[in-house]
């Protein structure tokens, strides 16, 4: 019932954009073509047969691409307000995230207000994580109990294995330093006091290996950054 | 011109569809929960049969936002549910008169005086063990997220009764834990490796080491540590040899013995069969130590003879890396097993003869897919950490 709901409310949104959008489409390939070819008139061209299926082609591709985005949101809508959305086991599926080797890291999606922001740990031995979370700060937890999520993922950093501990070693130094909620500039911040769970993989790896874990080296590390950064390899995944 | 009133005219449409969708599913989806006071409803207190508790991660708290909640469970699988502010692997304790429950920053103590709720600073966001001591009249909630003011780990212990609670401290991270004749029972690093120490449930009493248990290696908790007549009994898996083993510890003369239990194929194998619930995977009855996996093998070991069995299997526990939910209590010769039923996509909890593998009893529990599905809409995931049969 509350997926059809969905579906009903996402067709009603298409459905009221649609219209509009095959107008509008028509308009805007003439005015395209118009201004192309500036020597020919917008009517020289309307009656012509070739020109119409062209356009009939193009707002049938639209009108596809509304398709799509009717599915889409009716599945948005469906997983999350309905409870045919929900996920197996009603929600009660989890995994741990288990052992891995000094100085692998993991990560696992993670959601603040609907935002998935993904959250990173580094491994101090093959049990012992060292992690940044709020608001505690840095942090030990065994890996014999650490619950990730569905996604997650644990990597290696392709590195010496002396670098790997140095850098493992530094983060568990760490325990105990607050954390920081600043993502957006925390490149540019100190190594030392507060840091956030990418900042705290990262700050280790250029400490004590010279290696920028930082995929697209904008102002900000995020843990996706870590996880994606180049010098990393797939260990396994959840 | 037009283009743009176009775009406008979409977006505030799809701004009030969306508006609307939320707030007519939310109404729908609105969930009763269990008020402070309720906890000491004299039905309550009684007809509890059992208690369940699951709590978001730590780093799901960004927002201080993380959930938890204290499900209580009628003989009939009836529940009811009161909603806190998250504490990862955080436990629960109750007697027959009354209920002890932690989040992160306060402290519920429910009997049929009434319900007392303490606010607890600075919040902790690791649980890992609660306890009764009848001796002193205390409660005590141990937690292993403090930090001292250098930097190093230490434990809390917050301890007391409806009168109010005071903190303790212990200067060490716990690798393991338990509880045995009135006092705590701790795995701790010290310089030369880890040490198995004890302290009695009091303020300001250090904890006394009753024997090192040299380098830690790969070595890590399997279970809670249990004590039987003389003897300590740890459960430890070795990660890089891909063993685990009981050690057997004589609390006078220190001597360790150590029993092989299971060996892993590898990691991948040791993570699949790594315990619902580290603290309550182990039991000691009638001299024999049970253990249970995470694939529901029940496992068993005569100290004496050192001999160990396979003795039966939990029907119906995950068999892969995806558990759901499960959990496990031992109790008076029984084992009690929360469970998820894919075929019906509901819980019970299944009841077992620990000595014979006989499934005794099932209890189908109704009303949890109203706390998972409160717990989707917030985009939070629960984990289950612990479970009580009264």
């Amino acid at each position: 019932m509350k997926r059809f709901i969905a579906i009903a409310l996402a067709g009603i949104l298409v459905i009221g954009v649609q219209f509009p959008i095959r107008a509008s489409a028509v308009q805007q390939h003439k005015f395209e073509i118009v201004m192309n070819q500036p020597n020919v008139y917008v009517e020289d061209f309307v009656s012509t047969r070739f020109r119409e299926i062209k356009i009939n082609g193009q707002m049938d591709k639209e009108m596809n691409k509304q398709k799509q985005l009717s599915i889409t949101i009716a599945k948005l809508l469906a997983e999350h307000f309905g409870k045919n959305g929900k996920v197996q086991g009603g929600g009660s599926a989890n995994y741990i995230i288990g052992p891995s080797e000094s100085g692998d890291f993991f990560y696992t999606p993670a959601s603040t207000a609907f935002v998935n922001h993904g959250h990173v740990g580094l491994y101090y031995s093959n049990n012992t994580i060292v992690e940044s979370v709020f608001p505690t700060g840095v942090r030990s937890i065994s890996a014999n109990v650490k619950m990730v999520e569905k996604g997650a993922v644990v990597k290696s950093v392709s590195t010496t294995n002396t670098v790997k501990q140095n850098a493992a070693n530094w983060a568990y130094t760490q325990i105990g330093q607050p954390y920081s909620l600043n993502f957006m500039n925390n490149r540019n911040t100190g190594h030392m006091g507060a840091k956030n769970c990418s900042k705290l993989i990262w700050s280790a790896y250029l400490l004590y290996g010279g290696l920028d874990l930082d995929v697209n080296k904008g102002f900000g590390v995020y843990p996706r950054d870590i996880r994606d950064a180049k010098q990393t390899r797939f260990v396994r995944q959840i | 011109m037009k283009k743009k009133l176009l775009f406008a005219g979409i977006t505030v449409l799809f701004v009030v569809v969306m508006t609307t969708a939320y707030y007519a599913f939310s109404r729908q989806h609105s969930i009763e929960f269990l008020s402070g006071s309720d906890l000491s409803s004299p039905d309550l207190l009684k007809d509890t049969a059992a208690i369940l508790y699951f709590s978001t991660t730590a780093n799901q708290d960004m927002n201080r936002d993380g959930l938890s909640f204290t499900v209580f469970v009628d003989q009939a699988g009836n529940t009811k549910m009161l909603k806190m502010k998250g504490l990862e692997l955080g436990t629960i304790f109750a007697t027959k008169e009354s209920f002890f429950l932690a989040d992160r920053g306060h402290i519920y103590l429910a009997d049929s005086d009434g319900t007392k709720t303490f606010a607890m600073l600075p919040e902790e966001h690791t649980g890992e063990l609660m306890a009764y001591s009848e001796k002193d009249n205390l409660f005590y909630a141990i937690y292993n997220s403090g930090f001292m003011e250098d930097g190093g780990y230490r434990a809390n212990i917050r301890f007391g009764n409806a009168n109010g609670f005071n903190t303790n401290h212990i200067p060490h991270y716990l690798q393991m834990s338990g509880k045995a004749d009135g006092n705590l029972l701790m795995v701790i690093g010290v310089d030369d490796g880890i040490s198995l120490q004890k302290m009695p449930l009091q303020k300001d009493v250090q904890p006394e080491e009753i024997v090192s248990l040299g380098p830690i290696g790969e070595r890590i908790g399997l279970a809670s540590i249990l004590k039987e007549g003389d003897y300590y009994y740890l459960l430890m898996a070795d990660t890089e040899k891909l063993t685990s083993d009981v050690y057997r510890i004589h609390e006078k003369t220190k001597e360790i013995v150590t029993f092989p239990l299971t060996t892993y194929k590898d990691i991948k194998e040791y993570i699949i069969r790594l315990p619902y619930n580290l603290r309550n995977a182990a039991t000691i009855h009638d001299g024999t130590l049970y253990y249970v996996d995470g694939i529901g093998d029940v496992y068993t070991l005569t100290p004496e003879t050192g001999e160990v069995h396979i003795a039966f299997s939990l029907q119906g526990a995950s068999q892969g890396q995806m558990k759901m939910s499960e959990q496990i209590y031992f109790r008076d010769g029984k084992l009690h097993f929360f469970r998820y039923h894919e075929s019906s996509d509901t819980h019970s909890i299944d009841t077992y003869d620990i000595t014979t593998g006989k499934l005794l009893s099932e209890l189908p529990i109704k009303g949890l897919d109203e706390m998972y599905h409160y717990a989707q809409l917030k985009h939070k995931r629960l984990s289950s950490y612990d479970l009580i049969v009264r």
